[in-house]
């Protein structure tokens, strides 16, 4: 009894301990950045974690900027789950930011309701054919999905060029700044006052749990588990791995191409060839903190996005450049690294003294 | 187009894809010793800014390029340590080093932006450069640019050809073997991807110190995914990767070139067709390896089969077998 | 098991959401802790104000903001803007300014202009600049959020157009004449004939600048010239995407100017906003070719290389902008798209004139007097460009024979202000059909 409940508190200080260790380690290092231009880091530490809780529209901005990282990270927590490095995503939010730009360019003129049902299944097939195309590659072609889906993401952002610089670019000029605008009446609606549509970040979180449901309830999780822990072994107890790799990156996808459409619908109202705003690659990030754990995701997300939107107030307020707040998400996840792997070898140490 | 313009547009594509070249080899040693560094964009980055700001300091390039190397160096030093010898994930460790030296990048270089500094001198080959033809295409440019004409047979060389370059080899492929032959992985594999972060960190300068020359928020963003991607399309052979840079490198002048002449067809699209030229060849590749390819083509009449087979298998590539997996004795 | 542990987890969520709301419930208080440095300095003014800028003037009371599309220290286009901003924070009393630069995806993802210019006004702006075209959009609808404040959008025709809301100007200066100035400049000095633009993006206002330089080149080159040095003059453009330079995005004006030098063009004109031009025509004279280069927007745009530098011509939005923000302050603002005059007197006088032109070091001492003739044409109003016969590129008739524009007057201004594509022998795609 005492051995277990005392592995158990041991399992909780490395779940609590070690983001929390991570944290001071990342802001050891941000503090000697700040350091090194001549900023007293404390300001700019104040701004950042409570800047956006100032105002409600802040707040709003932080929601809309959680909504579409949130569905990524959980689109990744598949892949993860898979065994799959979806460098991909990127592209797979692109694609989707363009297949929902279809049926609001071709049929503004249908119900709101009907168009934004339309606008989400053809985001979400989009980011899905786009992911496909990277696991049929990777199961199919061996090629491995990190290459395939770094290539993948250029061609997308290759398939915005062409659409903004030629067939969908706005009369009378050629930029990349992106397309006319969408109609006021065909976005998602917002709260008065505020840049919140709710329904974006409702999406995100009705997705989330329903990730976390089918990862942690369903065989179905339990065998894609599997197949991400040893595929072969895997094979042998009769899960159809490749299977659940192509599933998991077809879900991925359709997350991704889920957020695109949120950025298209609700955020920039317009396609443009950074539509996806490096949303993927931060929800990576996340996902790499949280070691692809669905019920962590949440508050890692919200963070995250506190320290974005946050970080913008750096220049406005104090003149430093804000791009310190990706200093410090970066460094956050590298000290987890490190740590993580200081307390596998001190435990596999142990391990070793024991015998 | 006469013939001296062709001279001067492959001389120029030439140039501007040294710093390619320096970095994709950088990255193809490292790789072929089964490491996978993603950091490669933020690596450049930081190696641009602080060898454009050592270079500002001292007033003396050289100066400059050691300080980028070693800050190359540096980074890769931390993917070593995180991943070869705590046994993190070189996939996530890579990735994070590339966003987080991005920012680190823009954060630290902010008062150097648009500021007039050093740069690198051009300098012809005395005799050589007035040669007809030639002289223009190799012999009158900048240092770095002979730097990358050197780089690429000394690293094919270097790994077909020598003892150390076996070693490395057998690293990528089948690390156990060589650990079993008395070869201290680990060690080796710290060498080898410390040399390669030292190249990608030499080439970030080579944009701020001469072709690029200058420092900008972002002054190379993009760069060093697009040579990552090089790498894989080059199938981490030496020739084959430079070759991609060089292909690059003449699209993005086609993209210019090609403006008028391609009416309302956007030509920044062009840019991105090496990757989708990659993305099909890997198909190509994947398909001349499968078995069922095989058989119809076998059921070609011979003057179709035989160059399919022989195009089949010059495009046979594999990635190393131990590329990315950790290495645990 | 499989449920213990989403237990555990669970509860280390609640946990965590307990932390977090810890950390964050200090909000409420240290607003008063931080404002203890400069007590007096906000309280005053902006109430809502939760952190602190760090040199508060004592009394600041009036606060503009502006909103830039690239670096404040881009020593171009947004930089002009900055210095506009520091000339009015410098001469008018109790005002201050507070901006927000590098405005763009490259920069910052996930940014809209409409969110920073919420951040502004939360800081007590009530008076915004807005400097790209790219902005045109969001400014309107930021406008129509916050209609107590009064928006300048810079080189936009909302007003034109009859979209604007009542508190949203506009305000260009007529780089019409810098271009003619800096192509003159070009002609004079090139010694291959060959003049090459940087162009930006194509829209109204880049068209027109590009027909500019190329009307200035044309006419220097035929009247001003004794002895050609070439045949004719050629004159090409190519459009690099954006504003500046966006890696995989844009083409790289750092190779479209190269591209330009291979091709054996000696002059290059900047029509982006940041000064790759001048850096490769420097770097093309120390490798033995020599090249010149007109930078764009910014007074000191030539410091990056002074020995190839031709000249500059640049934006002084200092007065303009004083004028504006007191007309605001003093309740007398009204809404007006504005198209501001050089002072001709002297196009280089700070105080008065809202474009200038400083001739660079590399321009010869008998093309600078040359090309001061061609200035004081341009000012007694003897030389006036817009006369034709003018073709555009695709064969349409811009200006029949013996037909001449006035700028100044609302009709021709407009027709000036649309250009629709590149005047013919302008070698490049300009028109975007």
């Amino acid at each position: 009894m005492q051995g277990r409940s005392g592995k158990l508190w041991a399992q909780w200080g490395l779940v609590l301990g070690l983001p929390l260790l991570a944290l001071l380690g990342a802001l050891a290092f941000t503090t000697l950045v700040l350091l090194a231009v001549g900023s007293p880091p404390y300001p700019p530490y104040w701004l950042l974690f409570a800047g956006v809780l100032s105002s409600p529209v802040r707040l709003a901005d932080m929601l809309m900027l959680a909504a579409p990282l949130l569905l990524c990270s959980s689109g990744l927590t598949l892949t993860f789950a898979a065994g799959l490095y979806n460098l991909g995503i990127e592209g797979q939010v692109i694609i989707g930011a363009v297949f929902a730009m279809v049926p609001l360019r071709w049929w503004p003129e249908l119900s709101p309701v009907a168009l934004w049902l339309l606008t989400f299944g053809m985001g979400a097939l989009g980011g899905m054919s786009w992911a496909l195309l990277t696991a049929w590659l990777r199961v199919y072609g061996r090629v491995n999905e990190i290459f395939a889906g770094l290539g993948l993401n250029f061609v997308a952002t290759g398939v915005t060029l062409y659409l903004v610089l030629g067939p969908w670019k706005r009369e009378g000029s050629a930029s990349t700044s992106g397309t006319e605008p969408l109609d006021q009446a065909i976005r998602l609606p917002t709260i008065e006052g505020l840049r919140l549509a709710p329904l974006a970040p409702l999406l995100a979180l009705v997705l989330l749990v329903l990730v976390w449901w089918l990862l942690r309830q369903t065989r179905w999780g339990l065998s894609l588990r599997a197949t991400g822990l040893n595929a072969v072994a895997a094979e042998r107890f009769a899960v159809p791995s490749r299977r659940r790799m192509i599933e998991a990156m077809a879900g991925c996808g359709v997350l991704a191409g889920l957020a695109g459409t949120i950025q298209v619908l609700a955020v920039f109202h317009t396609l443009t060839p950074s539509i996806s705003s490096g949303i993927g690659l931060l929800a990576l990030l996340v996902t790499l903190l949280v070691q692809a754990h669905p019920l962590l995701i949440l508050p890692v997300v919200l963070f995250f996005a506190l320290l974005s939107v946050g970080s913008t107030q750096l220049p406005l307020q104090l003149q430093i450049d804000s791009s310190i707040g990706g200093v410090l998400q970066g460094a956050l996840v590298l000290c987890m690294l490190l740590l993580r792997g200081l307390q596998q070898r001190w435990s596999q140490a142990r391990v070793w003294d024991n015998e | 187009m006469n013939s001296e313009q062709l001279v001067t547009d492959v001389a120029a594509i030439l140039a501007g894809a040294a710093p390619l070249i320096i970095a994709t080899m950088g990255e193809t040693i490292t790789e072929r010793a089964g490491v996978v560094n993603l950091s490669l964009d933020g690596k450049m980055l930081l190696g641009a800014m602080t060898g454009f700001v050592a270079g500002l300091y001292t007033q003396n390039v050289l100066i400059g390029f050691l300080v980028a190397a070693l800050v190359g160096m540096l980074v890769a030093l931390v993917l070593c340590v995180l991943s070869l010898s705590l046994q993190q994930s070189q996939l996530a460790v890579g990735f994070v080093l590339a966003l987080l030296c991005t920012d680190l990048s823009s954060f630290l270089g902010h008062e150097y932006v648009r500021v007039p500094g050093v740069a690198v001198p051009n300098l012809p080959v005395p005799l050589l450069a007035d040669l007809p033809v030639l002289g223009p295409l190799l012999f009158d440019h900048s240092p770095l640019v002979y730097a990358s004409f050197v780089l690429v047979p000394l690293v094919w060389w270097w790994l077909s050809g020598t003892r150390s370059g076996l070693v490395v080899r057998s690293l990528g492929e089948r690390p156990e073997a060589a650990h079993s032959r008395g070869v201290h992985v680990v060690r080796w594999r710290y060498g080898i991807t410390l040399i390669g972060g030292a190249l990608v960190g030499l080439a970030g300068a080579a944009y701020s110190l001469d072709l690029k020359q200058g420092w900008s928020h972002r002054h190379t963003a993009g760069l060093g995914w697009i040579a990552l991607a090089i790498v894989i399309f080059g199938g981490w052979s030496p020739w084959r990767v430079a070759l991609g840079c060089y292909v690059f490198g003449a699209l993005q002048i086609a993209a210019i070139r090609w403006q008028s002449a391609l009416g309302g067809f956007p030509t920044q699209v062009l840019q991105v067709a090496p990757f989708a030229l990659m993305i099909v060849i890997l198909v190509l590749v994947n398909m001349s390896s499968s078995p069922a390819v095989r058989r119809h083509v076998d059921r070609l009449p011979g003057v179709l089969r035989r160059p399919l087979h022989a195009l089949f298998d010059r495009l046979a590539v594999a990635a190393p077998a131990a590329l990315g997996k950790p290495f645990d004795p | 098991m499989k449920s213990l542990a989403d237990c555990r987890i669970i509860g280390i969520w609640t946990l965590l959401l307990v932390v977090l709301t810890a950390c964050s419930s200090p909000a409420a208080t240290p607003p008063a802790a931080v404002s203890e440095e400069t007590p007096a300095a906000n309280a005053a003014d902006t109430p809502e104000t939760t952190a602190e800028e760090p040199e508060v003037a004592g009394d600041a009371d009036y606060i503009f903001g502006m909103v830039m599309v690239g670096p404040y220290n881009d020593a171009g286009w947004s930089q002009a803007h900055y210095e506009g901003a520091l000339y009015v924070e410098e001469r008018l009393d109790h005002v201050r300014f507070v901006y927000v630069d590098k405005v763009n995806p490259a920069d910052r993802p996930n940014i809209t202009v409409q969110q920073v210019i919420d951040d502004l006004v939360e800081q007590g702006a009530e008076f915004i600049i807005t400097n790209s075209d790219d902005f045109k959009d969001g400014t309107r609808e930021a406008a129509q959020a916050h209609p107590d404040v009064t928006f300048l959008h810079i080189s936009g025709d909302d007003v034109l157009t009859g979209k604007a809301p009542d508190n949203l100007g506009n305000l260009m200066g007529r780089m019409i004449y810098g271009k003619m100035i800096a192509g003159c400049a070009a002609a004079l000095q090139t010694e291959t004939g060959n003049i090459a633009y940087v162009g930006p993006l194509i829209n109204d206002e880049t068209r027109r600048l590009v027909n500019s330089a190329y009307l200035g080149a044309r006419y220097c080159w035929d009247n001003l010239r004794e002895e050609p040095p070439a045949d004719d003059l050629t004159f090409s453009v190519t459009w690099i995407g954006f504003w500046f330079n966006i890696p995989g995005v844009t083409l790289d004006p750092t190779q479209v100017a190269n591209d330009f030098i291979n091709a054996d063009n000696d002059v290059l004109i900047s029509g982006i906003d940041t000064t790759e031009a001048l850096v490769e025509a420097n770097k093309s004279t120390e490798a033995g070719t020599p090249v010149f280069a007109l930078p764009y927007d910014f007074a000191g745009a030539c410091a990056q290389a002074e020995d190839v530098c031709l000249g500059v011509p640049y934006f002084n939005w200092g007065p303009a902008y004083m004028q504006e923000i007191t007309a605001a302050r003093t309740g007398t603002w009204e809404q007006q798209w504005q198209w501001l005059e050089p002072d001709w007197a002297d196009i280089n006088n700070l105080d008065t004139s809202a474009i200038g032109f400083a001739m660079g070091q590399a321009l010869t001492p008998e093309n600078q007097e040359q090309l001061q003739t061609f200035i004081d044409g341009l000012a007694d109003g003897s030389i006036n460009l817009f006369t034709g016969p003018l073709t555009y590129n695709d064969g349409s008739v811009f200006l029949e024979e013996g037909e001449t524009l006035t700028p100044g007057t609302p009709e021709d201004d407009e027709r000036i202000w649309y250009m629709q594509d590149c005047l013919e022998s302008i070698q490049g795609q300009c028109a975007t059909e």
